[in-house]
């Protein structure tokens, strides 16, 4: 049986320490689909955990066929989409902020499935000190003040660099050279 | 604000370095540019996967908290189902739990309830800063009690009757050594500001009105309660309600929890929860603590909103769950609270307390709103877990 499989049975039938493993091993993967979906990191932790609570609760009708990947990530499509149309509601209230107007509309199409392979190609392009400043930014969430102090620069000129780092990997991603 | 100088403001605002007077300009540049939307939502797409690809050292931390989650609702439905088999009655339901986004090294708790202010009275009172789109860059004007209130260009400010109207624009005050709590109010018509501490501004839009406090502490007012905004706290008015997000500062105090022996596990998240309330769960295996004599457990939460009840639960091996309540806890500032285990009581008969030589392994902290109200945004999150030593 396929080793999600196996943990998802066994989470199915009440077995928490399953379902922690199960979510260790899918948890990478269906957070950089949403992440792509949705793009708003407090709505991607927010989707991600409102999968895995739908997943605990819909775990004693899934079927054991060596799908439990898809399954998870047609529930993150689910909650994705539930959440872009809270989000797209919020839009016409008063208290719509920066987060609400930059979220992708529910009816938007997926993105496109190789999406993050070539984000990650072009990632592995990047000079050593970019990647090295992409990694503190994101993994392990320095901010500007950081970073700047870390480097001697002024937080102006990190935030410039970011920029042109977001920059080059969004036309990369788009198809051009890295 | 141009196309390019709101895709440079939108920059800063991933970088979480925007300003918060560059914030409305941002927003209606958004609102109003169906391009600029899209070309800074794939921004944020962006953004969002590179967090997503570099923080795969997170998976730990969601399924701990996805775990403790889970045992939170298996924990309270058995309660409920042995109680209610019991007595032959159903105890009165209460919320769902579901812990959202955490940021690891975030350490704040904030709960705001909704809050509506009503508009202030059409009377006339006299303007005493009208600057205009032409008017000098900013008035200043002195507080009783030895305090400052700046009006920003193009601001509208009126004097009534010891109340400071804000119409338009954004005043920046400062209360004086002798102003006294409540002595300097601003208000504008979604809310009432009264100053706590020394230090806040209030900006005013139409339909909304903006509060930052940059040091102390500000209770923004509305008809249906109130908000206490800390330093670096932010709220957002409008006549349908308040939204508050209390911020942890560098400058908070370090917890006490520091000076006494560590359990080893510590649980450091911030929650979000837009509808009800807060909630984090923080799973202790394979620590498992053994309870003694004067066991305890530290904590520390700020809540923001007017929430009846602040609990802390835990389970012990021998399947128990068990729970201590503080009721009506202050708002606003940080609660410190050594909780005796002791102290907990059991989650269905309210009675007995843990024994000692019992095992937790398992401990859970939330916010209740058990009025039905909404709390219309709420963060939570625990510093750690600390026993004291044993001599």
């Amino acid at each position: 049986m396929d080793p999600l499989d196996v943990l998802a049975v066994r989470a199915a039938g009440g077995d928490h320490a399953a379902f922690h493993d199960l979510v260790l091993a899918t948890q990478a993967d269906l957070r950089l689909a949403i992440a792509a979906r949705v793009g708003i990191p407090d709505l991607v932790e927010e989707v991600l955990q409102r999968t895995y609570i739908a997943a605990w609760d819909g775990l004693t009708g899934y079927r054991p066929e060596g799908r439990c990947g898809g399954w998870l990530a047609g529930i993150a499509r689910h909650q994705a989409s539930h959440a872009l149309r809270e989000r797209a509601r919020r839009r016409q209230q008063p208290l719509a902020g920066i987060e609400d107007w930059i979220s992708p509309d529910p009816d938007e199409p997926e993105p496109e499935p190789d999406l993050i392979d070539r984000l990650r190609r072009c990632l592995a392009a990047l000079p050593a000190g970019a990647r090295d400043l992409l990694q503190r930014r994101y993994g392990d969430g320095a901010d500007l003040a950081a970073l700047a102090a870390a480097s001697g620069r002024r937080s102006g000129a990190v935030a410039q660099h970011l920029q042109r780092l977001r920059d080059r990997l969004r036309a990369c991603v788009a198809g051009g050279a890295p | 604000m141009s196309p390019a100088e709101a895709r440079s403001a939108f920059g800063r605002w991933l970088d979480g370095d925007l300003a918060v007077a560059e914030d409305p300009a941002l927003r209606a540049a958004l609102a109003a540019d169906p391009a600029l939307r899209a070309a800074c939502a794939a921004e944020a797409r962006l953004a969002a996967a590179l967090a997503a690809l570099h923080g795969a050292a997170r998976g730990e931390a969601v399924a701990a908290m996805l775990a403790g989650h889970l045992r939170a609702r298996s924990a309270r439905t058995a309660a409920r189902s042995a109680d209610a088999a019991v007595r032959g009655v159903r105890r009165p339901r209460r919320p769902v739990w579901l812990p959202l986004a955490f940021a690891a090294g975030l350490v704040a708790l904030v709960g705001v309830a909704a809050v509506l202010a009503s508009a202030p009275s059409a009377s006339p009172v006299p303007v005493v800063a009208d600057s205009g789109p032409g008017g000098p860059p900013e008035r200043r004007l002195a507080l009783a009690g030895g305090g400052t209130l700046v009006a920003a260009p193009d601001s509208e400010i009126r004097s009534d009757g010891g109340v400071w109207r804000l119409e338009r624009g954004r005043v920046e005050v400062e209360a004086g050594p002798h102003s006294g709590t409540g002595a300097v109010v601003v208000r504008t018509a979604e809310a009432a500001c009264r100053v706590v501490g020394t230090r806040f501004s209030v900006g005013r839009e139409p339909g909304r009105t903006t509060v930052t406090v940059t040091h102390g502490m500000v209770a923004v007012e509305g008809s249906a309660g109130a908000v206490h905004l800390p330093t670096g706290g932010r709220a957002v008015a409008t006549a349908g309600g308040i939204v508050a997000d209390l911020a942890w500062m560098p400058g908070d105090p370090a917890p006490p929890w520091l000076a006494l022996g560590r359990v080893g596990a510590e649980g450091i998240a911030a929650v979000r929860f837009p509808d009800r309330f807060a909630t984090l769960g923080i799973d202790l295996k394979p620590l498992q603590v053994p309870l003694r004599s004067g066991t305890a457990i530290d904590l520390r939460v700020r809540l923001g909103g007017d929430v009846p009840a602040l609990e802390l639960w835990c389970r012990t091996t021998d399947g128990g769950t068990w729970v201590w309540e503080e009721h009506k806890p202050s708002l606003g500032t940080w609660l410190d609270r050594r909780v005796l285990f002791s102290a907990f009581r059991d989650d269905a008969t309210r009675s007995a307390s843990p024994p000692p030589g019992s095992v937790v392994d398992w401990m859970h902290v939330s916010t209740r709103d058990g009025s039905g109200r909404t709390l219309v945004a709420a963060r939570l999150a625990v510093v750690g877990w600390g026993v004291p030593a044993v001599p």
